[in-house]
């Protein structure tokens, strides 16, 4: 020990390099430039490049995980209580039990002797969707009482779509838990899981707290839309036409009330639609078709009552939104 | 640089949160401490103290204790919206840690960047934006006005 | 209120208008205000310096401007070719005379901000000498503005009913005698309260009768100096 202490003191005082004496003497500590480093991160940046970026992994094999501490945050998250069997029920996605089993498999593990006793969650999706669609559909007609069937129907089918619910899904925290075969959730699945959560809700708290879960999560995602971004009218002077003659109103008449611009390439056009004399709606375009199909859907709009000064929809909640208003009463 | 040039967002809440009912935003916060270290004396202390009461108080945030040998603590917090910040508490005492810890909770998980107003609306105006024919009658027979020019 | 859809609510919003002025008997400056206004769109709610929200404006009939005072004679516009003994300098009459739009277009161009915007507002400014405007403008327009100035009629065009029911409270007979007096010598104050309600007697006698009955009225009204002459002689 000590002569190896003495070599490379004697080595570094002449500046060598102690590379040769380190290999004999593993205690010792050497401070050098590690030369070997750019080479290293040279070759890993190269693999970077050539392999891309490592898949992402499942939340649930990354460090600090708890399953069930994180199945009863959700469930404290959303102010709801779940059972929380239920809700562990409800993220089991049959692409996942499907998975497992195929994995188990080919792990030759015995099929009997470690069973998969999961139950997937199947049946409470298709009674969630169910009830997703029927509580929308009732909070439709309640708060735009003059929308014909079809544009609840619009309004019900945005909602319940692809897109909108896994968005929903994401951003309450849905995709951490969910079990699926894929590791980046795909859209349909996330979809699947959180009306199985419904459904679970709706068998641990009843209807009407689901009600409120989903007009809260759900419904608030009209906050800010148009209705004809989210129903597509292809003809709404037909529509309009149609609308007007079930009340009995003289047909609107389109007229040109204001055009600035006319002979350039950026003209704007007023079309006014006129029924008895009297001016329906307005709406401006580029062109003269245009314009009278926009003054159609702005008459349409006010028929419907979902023009965007409305009254907003009631999200208030539904007990502490009565007691302040008895104590306000009694206070007076 | 100018404020023009630094990225910026709208004021903006996750999923309209809070117009039903507010859910908190954090999911889960990770203490990663070393049990040794020096710089982690003021975590170590939070651990003993406070983690237990803010976990009673904030049920819907997972905590996690963890320790590592690692000169460095820190606290990782995950929002909902998927995004992951890491605070590096090197040498703070228990009640800065604390404090941290509910400046987290309270947080959004979006970007900290420049807010561009301190308000915003999907719906601009009550009136109606304005247009060159707002206030303005109809025109009456023909559409242009007409020029008074042989009186 | 509205409830367009949001492209179409943008395209009306930012949709430029026509404006027209007629610059018949107006003060080439004030017309100049209106159209530098219009032009950078500073009349308009969503205004901002950084957005191209600025109108079009066509001015008519420029031949026709009416400058005030002695402009017309005294107003200078000069320029400079650059060139040794390249400065010019012409009178407001002779610029007008030689291109009847170049003075109201000088006033706009003077009254713009000088920035990269300015030829391009410049380029949204139509001037027409006289009120015949082509047709691709005309299908334009969108609103004529109220001129700044109210026009003053001519003496020719009032009616001599008008002209005769207009108040005199001169007549050039009357004013020679008043002026015999004044040089005559220096008048009481009794006196020039006598000398004022002589004259308001003239004229109410001038207003009951004709021309022909002024000479009576006259010879009243010299009596009555003579005898005023004589008081103060």
């Amino acid at each position: 020990m000590a002569s190896g202490y003495i070599l490379n003191r004697g080595a570094l005082t002449l500046g060598i390099h102690c590379q040769r004496v380190c290999r004999n003497i593993s205690v010792t500590q050497v401070r050098e430039k590690k030369r070997w480093m750019r080479a290293y991160t040279y070759l890993m940046e190269k693999k970077l490049k050539l392999e891309g970026p490592p898949p992402p992994k499942p939340r649930s094999q990354l460090p600090n995980w708890d399953y069930h501490a994180e199945v009863q945050a959700f469930s404290n998250r959303l102010h709801e209580n779940f059972s929380l069997e239920l809700l562990k029920t409800a993220f089991i996605n049959p692409c996942y039990l499907q998975a497992e089993q195929e994995r188990r498999r080919g792990l030759g593990v015995d099929s009997e002797a470690a069973a998969l006793v999961l139950k997937d969650n199947i049946q409470l999706s298709s009674t969630g969707a169910a009830l997703t669609k029927s509580f929308l559909t009732d909070w439709c007609r309640a708060s735009f009482p003059s929308l014909p069937s079809e544009g609840v129907e619009g309004i019900v089918g945005h909602l319940t779509s692809l897109t909108v619910v896994a968005h929903v899904a994401r951003n309450l925290g849905v995709e951490d838990l969910t079990m699926s075969a894929e590791c980046p959730v795909p859209d349909d699945v996330i979809h699947h899981t959180f009306m199985a959560v419904i459904g679970a809700l709706e068998k641990s708290s009843g209807v009407e707290r689901t009600g409120y879960f989903l007009r809260d999560f759900l419904a608030t995602q009209l906050i800010g839309k148009d209705l004809f971004d989210i129903w597509t009218v292809v003809n709404p002077m037909g529509l309009l036409v149609e609308e007007l003659t079930k009340r009995n109103i003289a047909l609107p008449e389109p007229r040109l009330i204001r055009a600035a611009g006319a002979s350039t390439v950026l003209p704007l056009y007023f079309v006014g639609l006129y029924s008895d004399k009297k001016l329906l709606a307005q709406g401006p375009g580029e062109t003269l078709v245009a314009a009278e199909e926009e003054a159609a859907r702005v008459a349409l709009r006010k028929i419907y009552g979902y023009t965007e000064n409305r009254r907003p929809s009631d999200f208030s909640p539904p007990q502490q939104h009565q007691q302040p208003l008895i104590t306000s009463v009694s206070s007076n | 640089m100018t404020s023009r040039g630094t990225p910026s967002r709208f004021l903006q809440s996750v999923l309209q949160n809070g117009v039903g009912r507010y859910v908190c935003q954090l999911k889960r916060i990770s203490l990663i401490f070393s049990k040794k270290a020096q710089s982690s004396l003021g975590v170590r202390e939070f651990i003993e103290e406070g983690v237990v009461d803010y976990a009673k108080k904030n049920p819907s945030t997972v905590v996690y204790v963890s320790p590592q040998a690692s000169r460095i603590p820190k606290i990782v917090a995950e929002y909902l919206n998927g995004s992951v910040r890491e605070e590096i508490i090197t040498n703070k005492t228990s009640p800065q840690v604390l404090e941290l810890l509910t400046k987290l909770t309270n947080q959004s998980g979006l970007d900290i960047i420049r807010i561009r107003k301190p308000f915003h609306t999907d719906s601009p105006s009550i009136q109606g934006q304005w247009h060159p024919f707002t206030n303005r009658p109809p025109s009456i027979g023909p559409i242009r006005p007409q020029k008074q020019d042989n009186k | 209120m509205s409830s367009f859809s949001r492209s179409a609510q943008q395209w009306a919003t930012f949709a430029r208008s026509w404006f027209v002025i007629d610059a018949r008997m107006q003060p080439p400056g004030k017309i100049a205000t209106m159209c530098s206004v219009r032009l950078q769109g500073k009349h308009k709610p969503i205004y901002h310096a950084m957005s191209d929200c600025g109108d079009h404006v066509v001015v008519i009939n420029t031949k026709q401007i009416a400058f005030s005072g002695n402009k017309w004679e005294q107003k200078v516009y000069s320029s400079h070719s650059g060139y040794p003994g390249g400065f010019k300098q012409v009178t407001a009459a002779q610029l007008h005379h030689k291109d009847p739009k170049a003075i109201v277009k000088l006033a706009v161009y003077g009254m713009l901000p000088r920035n990269l915007h300015r030829r391009t507002m410049m380029q949204r400014l139509h001037i027409f000498a006289d009120d015949e405007l082509p047709e691709d403008i005309q299908a334009n327009l969108t609103e004529e503005l109220p001129q700044p100035r109210e026009i003053p009629r001519k003496l020719s065009e009032y009616t001599q009913e008008e002209i005769d029911a207009f108040p005199r409270l001169w007549t050039p007979y009357v004013q020679t005698v008043c002026c015999q007096i004044h040089t005559g010598g220096s008048i009481n104050a009794d006196n020039v309260f006598t000398h004022s309600a002589a004259h308001a007697h003239v004229i109410e006698y001038k207003h009951k009768h004709r021309w022909e009955e002024m000479n009576a009225a006259s010879n009243v009204l010299n009596h009555f100096y003579t005898k005023i002459s004589d008081y103060i002689l």
